[in-house]
C-alpha cells in the first residue's frame, strides 16, 4: 500500500455530564461521574432511573440565539463542542479555506427527541397540524449541516450511524477523508441524547444496571467490575480537529497526537446484541493493527466497556487478543463509568486518548470494586500518570461492528 | 368575542413560543411591525409553522398563501384576520 | 485522488423499487417510461394533502425465502428491501466464497431506517394497547439496523458504515466504498441504500408543501413538488484488476465522487447552486475528466421549482457551452424521491444506461422549463451510446454529492 500522509490531532470540543473542557478532564481524573437521577422526564415508578445529563453547557455561549432558534438541542451540543474544537485549533475558518474543511459527525440515534415529539403530533393531531419547523431538524445530518452553516464549512461533509461505535466510526471515517485527499481538516466525532424512549427500551429490555445491588440505592456504572448489573445511559457531543501533518506544521498548530489509522471489523453477532468473547479479536483485526505505526508502544486504552455483562467480556477477550502479548503492559480504562453509554460516546473516549497522551496521564475506572476475574487486562484503578508512547481507543457495537483507533505521540 | 388587547397579546406569546424566538418578550413586538422582517430572521417554512400554530389554537385555516401574506403582514393584521374569521364563523 | 490508487468497477446489481423486483425488471421498465407512482398502501394517507407516492409492489415486500421466521418478524421494510436487492447483488457477482469475508466491506445509506414499524409501536403504545416499546422497533430503527441485518445473513466481515446525509446517503455510501477499496481496506464492498416508506417523512414533506399532488413532474414549466417512493439498490464493487483476476464480469467503472455542504440553509439549496457546481467540480476532477468528457447526467431532478432550477443553474455553470450537449434526465417521475436510496437507485439507473446504450427518459415532462437548457429525454428512451455519467443527488442540511459513472 503506498504511503499515506500522517494525521494529527490539533483541537478538541466537549459537552459531556462533567461540563466542558478543562473540567471534563479535571473531574474525569479525579474519579468524578455524571449521573444524577432523572428529573427531565418520567423514568417510570421504579429504579433504575438515573441517567448521564449533560450540564456546566449554556448553548448561547456558543450559537448565536438567531440560529439557536431552529436548532435542535443535539444539534446544539455538536455545534457548541465543533466551536470549542476550531478556537482550541485556532482553526483559520476564513472562507477559502472554510471551503475545503470538512465534518463528520457519528450518531446512532441523534435527535429522537424531537422525532418522537413530531410523531406524537402526527398520531394525535393528524397531518394537517404536525409541526413543518420541526421536520428539517429530524435527519440524522440535521447536526452536520448546522455545522456547516453555523461555520461556514463547504467541504466533505457525511453523518454515520454505527450503533454504540459512532464515535469511532467518524473518527475513522474522517481520516480516510484525509489521507485520500479529499480535505486537509475535517472535524469530526459525534454524540447522542437521552431520550426518554430510549431509556424507556433499554429499561424495559433489563439492559440498565437496576439499582438493587447490595449495599447501594441507586444504579451503579463500573465497567470490568466482577458485579457489574448493567449500563446507565448518558449523553453528551466531543468533536476532534483532525489535519493532515504537514498542514498543521505549517500553520504552527499545536498538536495532541498522530491519529495513525484505524483497525476494523465486523464479528459475528446476532442484530441488537453484543458479540460474544468467543467472537473477539478476530486475526484479520490483529493485522490490521499491527500493521500500524505505534502498535508495539499501546501503553494506554480507552475501551467501550459500559458496564454491561456481555460487551465488558467482549471486550475484555478482544483487547487480550488484539494486543496480545503486550495485552499486560497496557492499562486499560472507559469513559462509561464516568458519563454513561451514548452512541457518539467514543468520540469522548478519542479526546480522552488526545488528553492521555499529552498529559501522560490516565483517568481511573473510578467505580471499580473488584475487577472481573476473567479480565486479564491491566485495569486502571487509580490516576495514573505514566508514560504514554500509543493510546488505543477500542469500539464495539451491538450487532458486531469493531472499530480500534490507534494514536500516538506526534 | 376576544378583547381584542388579549387577543394581541395572546399572538405575541404564541409567536415566540411557537416559533422559539430568543430573547424577545411579548413587549418587544410592535403590534404594527412586519412580523415577516429581516430583524426576525423567519422564513417561509416559519411562515408554515404559523399557519399550523393558527389552526390549531384559533381552529381558522389560512387557505392560500395570498390569504397567508395580508393576515401575516403585522400583529394588528393577523389580529383582524382572526377576529373576521371568528365572527364569520359565529 | 493518489495516482496510485486503483481503478474501480461495479460486479454485481441489485434492486426493488415501485417498477421492479429485479434488476432486468428494471432495465425494461425504465426503457418503457413507465410512471411508478401510485396510490398510497403502506398507511392510511386520510387527512395528507397528497396521497400517491412509488411504492414497491407486495410481491417484492416480502422477506426473500430462506429467512427464518423469528427473524422475518423482526426485520423492518427498509431491511427487507435491502436483503433482496443484495441477494440478487450478491448473486449476479458470483462471489462464490473465492473472496474471504474479511475482506467484503458493507457501506449502505438510508435516512429513516426503521421507521415505518416505529411508527406503529409508537401509535400503540400512545393509544394503550401496548404497554412497552417493543425493543425492536426502536433498537432496530436508526439506520444501522439494516446494515446490521445485511452482514448477519450474508457474513460479510469487513468494514462496515452506515452513512446518513438524507437524500445524499447512498451517493456518499458508494464514495465511502470506493476510499476503502483505493485504501486496501477491503477486495470487495456491498455497497448502496435502502429506504421505506413512513409516514414521518410523508407527514414532513407534506407540511412543508413540497409533496406534488399528481405524480411529480421534474424540469417541467408545471412541476409543483416531489413525489415520495422507496425501494434498495445494491452494488456490489472491486478493483478491475480483483475482477479481472477471478473472470468477474463488469457492468461498469466507478470512477469518483465529489461531495460538499451549501453552508446555507437547511432544507433550501443555496440560491445560485454554488454546492452542488462543487460536488460535480471534485467528482469530475477526481475522476481526471473535463466536462466535455461527460454525456449524461441523472439529475437529482426532485420535481419541486427550486431544485431544478438551482440544480440547472449548477450545471450550466459548471459545463458551460458543453451543458447544450448534454443529456440530463431524472428518473424520480418513474421511481419517485426514494430519499437515502435514491444515489444508489439512480447510480443503478445510470450504470444500466451506459452498459445497454440508452437514455432513461424524465417520465412525466410534458413540457420542458425553458430555463433548463438541455436535452431532458421528456417521456421516452432513446438509444445511445454513453462513456461517461454523472448522478447527483442533494440532501437536507445542504449536503451533495456527485458520482462519476464509465461504460466498461
Amino acid at each position: 500500500m503506498r504511503e499515506l500522509p500522517r494525521v494529527v490531532v490539533t483541537g478538541l470540543g466537549v459537552v459531556s455530564p462533567l461540563g466542558p473542557l478543562p473540567a471534563f478532564w479535571e473531574d474525569l481524573r479525579a474519579g468524578a461521574n455524571g449521573f444524577t437521577p432523572i428529573d427531565w422526564f418520567d423514568p417510570g415508578p421504579t429504579p433504575p432511573s438515573t441517567a448521564a445529563r449533560v450540564r456546566d453547557w449554556q448553548p448561547k455561549d456558543h450559537i448565536k440565539p438567531a440560529a439557536l432558534r431552529r436548532m435542535d438541542r443535539f444539534s446544539q451540543m455538536v455545534v457548541s463542542a465543533c466551536r470549542m474544537a476550531v478556537a482550541d485549533a485556532r482553526l483559520d475558518l476564513s472562507p477559502a479555506r472554510a471551503e475545503e474543511t470538512g465534518v463528520v459527525v457519528g450518531a446512532a440515534y441523534g435527535n429522537l427527541t424531537e422525532t418522537e415529539a413530531f410523531l406524537r403530533g402526527l398520531i394525535v393531531k393528524g397531518p394537517a397540524l404536525v409541526n413543518p419547523m420541526v421536520f428539517p431538524n429530524l435527519v440524522l445530518n440535521a447536526a452536520a449541516g448546522y455545522v456547516a452553516i453555523e461555520l461556514g464549512l463547504r467541504g466533505p461533509n457525511f453523518t454515520v450511524c454505527r450503533n454504540e461505535t459512532s464515535g469511532e466510526a467518524a473518527v475513522a471515517l474522517a481520516y480516510d477523508t484525509i489521507v485520500c485527499g479529499h480535505a486537509d481538516v475535517v472535524i469530526a466525532g459525534g454524540g447522542d441524547e437521552v431520550s426518554p424512549v430510549l431509556f424507556h427500551v433499554n429499561k424495559d429490555l433489563g439492559a440498565l444496571s437496576p439499582g438493587r445491588r447490595a449495599g447501594t440505592d441507586h444504579e451503579w456504572s463500573s465497567p470490568f467490575d466482577r458485579d457489574r448489573n448493567g449500563m446507565i445511559l448518558g449523553e453528551g457531543a466531543a468533536m476532534l480537529v483532525l489535519e493532515r501533518e504537514e498542514h498543521a506544521r505549517a500553520r504552527g498548530a499545536t498538536v495532541y497526537a498522530e491519529l495513525a489509522g484505524y483497525a476494523t471489523c465486523t464479528v459475528p453477532s446476532k442484530p441488537l446484541l453484543w458479540p460474544g468473547p468467543a467472537a473477539a479479536a478476530p486475526r484479520a483485526m490483529a493485522a490490521q493493527l499491527r500493521a500500524l505505526r505505534g502498535a508495539d508502544e499501546i501503553d494506554a486504552i480507552v475501551s467501550c466497556a459500559n458496564s454491561s455483562r456481555d460487551l465488558d467480556a467482549f471486550e475484555a477477550a478482544h483487547l487480550a487478543g488484539l494486543l496480545g502479548e503486550s495485552a499486560g503492559r497496557a492499562l486499560v480504562t472507559s469513559v462509561k463509568g464516568a458519563v454513561g453509554e451514548f452512541g457518539g460516546s467514543g468520540a469522548l473516549g478519542t479526546v480522552v486518548a488526545a488528553l492521555a497522551l499529552r498529559d501522560g496521564l490516565l483517568p481511573p475506572l473510578a467505580a471499580l470494586r473488584r475487577p472481573d476475574p476473567a479480565c486479564t487486562l491491566r485495569l486502571a484503578t487509580d490516576i495514573a500518570t505514566i508514560s504514554v508512547r500509543a493510546a488505543l481507543v477500542s469500539g464495539s457495537a451491538r450487532g458486531g461492528a469493531c472499530t480500534a483507533l490507534l494514536l500516538r505521540q506526534p | 368575542m376576544t378583547d381584542p388587547q388579549d387577543l394581541k397579546q395572546r399572538l405575541k406569546e404564541l409567536l415566540i413560543t411557537g416559533l422559539r424566538l430568543q430573547e424577545v418578550a411579548p413587549a418587544g413586538i410592535a403590534d404594527d411591525q412586519p412580523i415577516f422582517v429581516e430583524g426576525l430572521g423567519l422564513d417561509s417554512i416559519d411562515a408554515l409553522e404559523l399557519v399550523v400554530l393558527i389552526e390549531e389554537h384559533f381552529g381558522i385555516a389560512i387557505p392560500d398563501e395570498e390569504v397567508g401574506k395580508k393576515a401575516f403582514a403585522s400583529i394588528n393584521a393577523l389580529a383582524e384576520f382572526i377576529a373576521a374569521e371568528q365572527s364569520r364563523g359565529a | 485522488m493518489a495516482p496510485s490508487a486503483p481503478q474501480v468497477v461495479v460486479t454485481g446489481l441489485g434492486t426493488v423499487n415501485a417498477l421492479a423486483g429485479s434488476v432486468s425488471e428494471f432495465v425494461a421498465a425504465l426503457r418503457a417510461g413507465t410512471c411508478g407512482i401510485g396510490p398510497v398502501t403502506v398507511f392510511d394517507s386520510t387527512g395528507y394533502r397528497s396521497r400517491i407516492a412509488a411504492e414497491v409492489r407486495p410481491a417484492d415486500a416480502d422477506a426473500p425465502a430462506g429467512v427464518a421466521s423469528a427473524l422475518r418478524r423482526r426485520l423492518s421494510r427498509s431491511d427487507v428491501f435491502a436483503l433482496r436487492a443484495t441477494a440478487e447483488a450478491l448473486a449476479d457477482a458470483g462471489l462464490a466464497g473465492a473472496v474471504p469475508r474479511e475482506r467484503i466491506g458493507l457501506a449502505i445509506g438510508g435516512t429513516t431506517g426503521g421507521m415505518l414499524r416505529g411508527e406503529e409501536s409508537l401509535r400503540e403504545r400512545i393509544q394503550g394497547t401496548r404497554d412497552q416499546y417493543p425493543s425492536a422497533s426502536v433498537l432496530g430503527a436508526p439506520i444501522s439496523a439494516s446494515a446490521d441485518v445485511l452482514a448477519d445473513a450474508f457474513d460479510l466481515a469487513g468494514p462496515r458504515l452506515s452513512l446518513s446525509t438524507a437524500c445524499s446517503s447512498s451517493a456518499n455510501a458508494l464514495g465511502a466504498a470506493l476510499d476503502w477499496i483505493s485504501l486496501g481496506r477491503a477486495d470487495v464492498v456491498v455497497t448502496g441504500g435502502t429506504e421505506s416508506l413512513c409516514r414521518m417523512t410523508f407527514a414532513g414533506f407534506n407540511a412543508l408543501h413540497a409533496l406534488s399532488l399528481a405524480p411529480c413532474r421534474p424540469f417541467d414549466r408545471e412541476r409543483s413538488g416531489l413525489s415520495l417512493g422507496e425501494g434498495a439498490a445494491i452494488l456490489v464493487v472491486e478493483s478491475a484488476e480483483h475482477a479481472a483476476r477471478r473472470g468477474a464480469r463488469v457492468h461498469a467503472e466507478l470512477l469518483s465522487y465529489g461531495n460538499s455542504a451549501d453552508a446555507h440553509h437547511l432544507t433550501a439549496p443555496h440560491p445560485e447552486g454554488t454546492g452542488a457546481a462543487l460536488a460535480m467540480r471534485r467528482a469530475l476532477a477526481r475522476a481526471g475528466l473535463a466536462p466535455e468528457d461527460i454525456d449524461y447526467i441523472n439529475a437529482h431532478g426532485t420535481g419541486t421549482p427550486l431544485n431544478d432550477t438551482v440544480e440547472a443553474m449548477a450545471i450550466t455553470a459548471v459545463f458551460g457551452e458543453a451543458a447544450a450537449r448534454l443529456a440530463v434526465s431524472s428518473t424520480k417521475g418513474a421511481v419517485g424521491h426514494t430519499l437515502g436510496a435514491a444515489g444508489a437507485i439512480e447510480a443503478l439507473a445510470t450504470i444500466l444506461a451506459l452498459r445497454d446504450g440508452f437514455l432513461p427518459p424524465t417520465v412525466n415532462l410534458t413540457d420542458p422549463d425553458p430555463t433548463c437548457a438541455f436535452d431532458l429525454v421528456p417521456r421516452d428512451s432513446r438509444s445511445a451510446t454513453l462513456r461517461y455519467a454523472l448522478s447527483n443527488s442533494y440532501g437536507f442540511g445542504g449536503n451533495n454529492t456527485s458520482v462519476v459513472l464509465g461504460r466498461a
